[in-house]
């Protein structure tokens, strides 16, 4: 399995130009030559999962490079939008990390995310996206093992079902 | 989890303006639509309405040269009420004509049956228009009829009027034959699942207060939905979404849809391109569906208005059915100041995260 020691600093390089065009490279999803392999775009927290992230990637543990990370200021700012536009643009599966309940940096904005999620998450599998393929967690600054694990787990799940071919926009 | 979140009470966004809470006017009743004095006593009621300055506009009916389909009218002087007309054709969901008037100096009037007083109250309660802008002139309404329907049930013959009774209605045709169906049979489709068919607010209300009718159709369906594989529900959806044309009518009659600038007119960035791949139609249908959860009112209009058929109350219901389990709140629109549960929150609220 690809490893990426320094997430972090290829994190640093993900535009939003990147998030809304065909920008996304690395893992590929070269379907039927046996190379395969999942794209995920996980959508971190600055104030904790991010620096979740970072502390794994300066312990150096590993964790799959299929995990592209895109920072966002609070798990508030993740509007469903984007959500629907990762998978748009190529992504297997879509990870959505904040700090947990009473610890956002902004007070409050995970528990409007929890709510929004809730429902986003339940509508996305009623339309037929399967449920493996989209998850949400809590991780702080000092979880980079939980960041890790996370991300191997869900790179796990997304890599059993397959590429992603439900709202995408180039087959 | 820090002191100040800890004791905090269940916190709302902003506190609602008070305005919004105070107790409402005491209603005027008037005669139930079937009852012979009706119509007069409609008519009266916005002819005196506008005669008197209580309202410089009123939004309502008239009659048209197919009886099967009354217009959308909006009367400005008294004389003109004596055209205005309600009968168990008004199917057209009028409260979202009320933002043509966002800039409208006076008070508009607006003749509404159950489901669209909830969008007025929707309107009111999402900051679009202020209360006491709104003259509501609620009917409690049992039930409308589907044109359609009645055309199907003539067959051949052309439809010249229909005489509703309480439980049956009698079809006219141009050659001048009778027949009689079951009220049930050409009623509407959202009008056999309505529970609500009184306005939960309103200013004066005709006829006393009806029972709707229980039926858990819809909700059976998307149980039967659920039930399904992720693959045959995306097939399922998938087949219904690719149909879709984007004219957009399902937006501009909702109520819940009252952004300014909405996401698919966007420019920059443009969220919807226009090519019509899965991709796009699912972020179209997919938008929409979460923009209005939580403030969709169940009027189904978008349904009925939709020309190509997409069941679009399976999604409007699945997400208000997830929203009420999840923060039970009450169905948008049944309660002037309250706002979307989406812009709430509790910190013992169902955790779905990991
Ligand atoms: S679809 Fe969304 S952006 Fe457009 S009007 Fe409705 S709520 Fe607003
Ligand atoms: S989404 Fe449809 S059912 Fe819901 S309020 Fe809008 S028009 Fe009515
Ligand atoms: S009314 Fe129907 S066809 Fe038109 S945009 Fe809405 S879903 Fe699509
Ligand atoms: S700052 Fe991390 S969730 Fe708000």
């Amino acid at each position: 399995m690809p490893v990426n020691e320094s997430a972090a600093a290829e994190a640093e390089m993900m535009t939003e130009a990147e998030m809304t065009t065909d920008g996304a490279s690395g893992a590929g999803a070269d379907a039927g030559t046996g190379t395969w392999e999942p794209r995920i775009v996980a959508f971190c927290c600055n104030w904790c999962s991010y620096a979740g992230a970072d502390l794994a990637g300066t312990s150096r543990k590993q964790y799959p490079a299929n995990i592209r990370i895109v920072r966002v200021p609070c798990s508030g700012r993740i509007n469903p939008q984007y959500i629907l536009r990762a998978f748009q643009r190529g992504a297997d599966g879509v990870m959505v990390a904040g700090c947990h309940p009473g610890d956002c940096h902004y007070t409050t904005g995970n528990y409007y995310t929890r709510r929004r999620f809730s429902v986003v998450q339940r509508f996305l599998e009623y339309v037929g996206l399967h449920p493996d393929r989209f998850s949400g967690h809590w991780i702080s600054g000092s979880e980079g093992e939980k960041f890790v694990q996370t991300a191997r787990e869900f790179t796990e799940k997304v890599r059993s079902l397959g590429p992603n071919e439900k709202m995408r926009d180039v087959l | 989890m820090s002191e100040a979140i800890k004791t905090a009470a269940p916190v709302e966004g902003e506190p609602m303006p008070a305005e919004l809470k105070t107790a409402e006017i005491p209603t005027r009743r008037g005669p139930a639509p079937g009852d012979p004095e009706f119509l007069g006593a409609l008519r009266d009621c916005c002819r005196s309405l506008l005669a008197e300055g209580h309202v410089q506009r009123i939004i309502a009916y008239r009659e048209t040269p197919d009886s099967l389909r009354p217009e959308v009218a909006f009367f400005a002087s008294p004389e003109e009420t004596g055209d205005l007309v309600w009968d168990l054709f008004c199917n057209t969901n009028i409260c979202k004509y009320l933002l043509d008037y966002r800039t409208f100096e006076g008070r508009i009037g607006v003749v509404v049956k159950g489901c669209d007083a909830r969008g007025v109250v929707q309107l009111i309660n999402d900051m679009q228009i202020p209360r006491d802008k709104v003259e509501i002139i609620g009917i409690c309404c049992p039930g409308q009829i589907d044109p359609a329907k009645v055309e199907s049930a003539a067959g051949e013959a052309w439809v010249s009027r229909v005489v509703a009774g309480p439980d049956s209605v009698e079809i006219v045709t141009e050659e001048g034959t009778e027949m009689r169906v079951p009220l049930e049979s050409v009623l509407t489709d959202r009008c056999l699942s309505c529970r609500k068919p009184n306005p939960p607010v309103a200013d004066v209300v005709f006829g006393e207060d009806q029972k709707g009718r229980i039926s858990d159709e819809v909700f059976e369906q998307i149980a039967e939905l659920e039930r399904m594989s992720s693959a045959e529900r995306d097939a399922f959806w998938n087949r219904h979404f690719e149909r879709c044309i984007r004219c957009f009518a399902c937006r501009n009659v909702c109520p819940a849809c009252s952004c300014t600038k909405c996401v698919f007119d966007q420019q920059e960035p443009d969220w919807l391109a226009g090519e019509r791949n899965q991709a796009n139609q699912h972020f179209f249908q997919i938008t929409r569906a979460v923009h209005v959860s939580g403030r969709c009112t169940g009027c189904e209009e978008c349904d009925r208005v939709c020309p190509v058929g997409i069941p679009l109350r399976l999604m409007n219901k699945k997400l208000w059915k997830d929203v009420k389990d999840l923060f039970d709140s009450p169905l948008p629109g049944t309660k002037l100041g309250v706002r979307s549960p989406l812009v709430m929150w509790d910190p013992k609220d169902a955790d779905s995260f990991e």
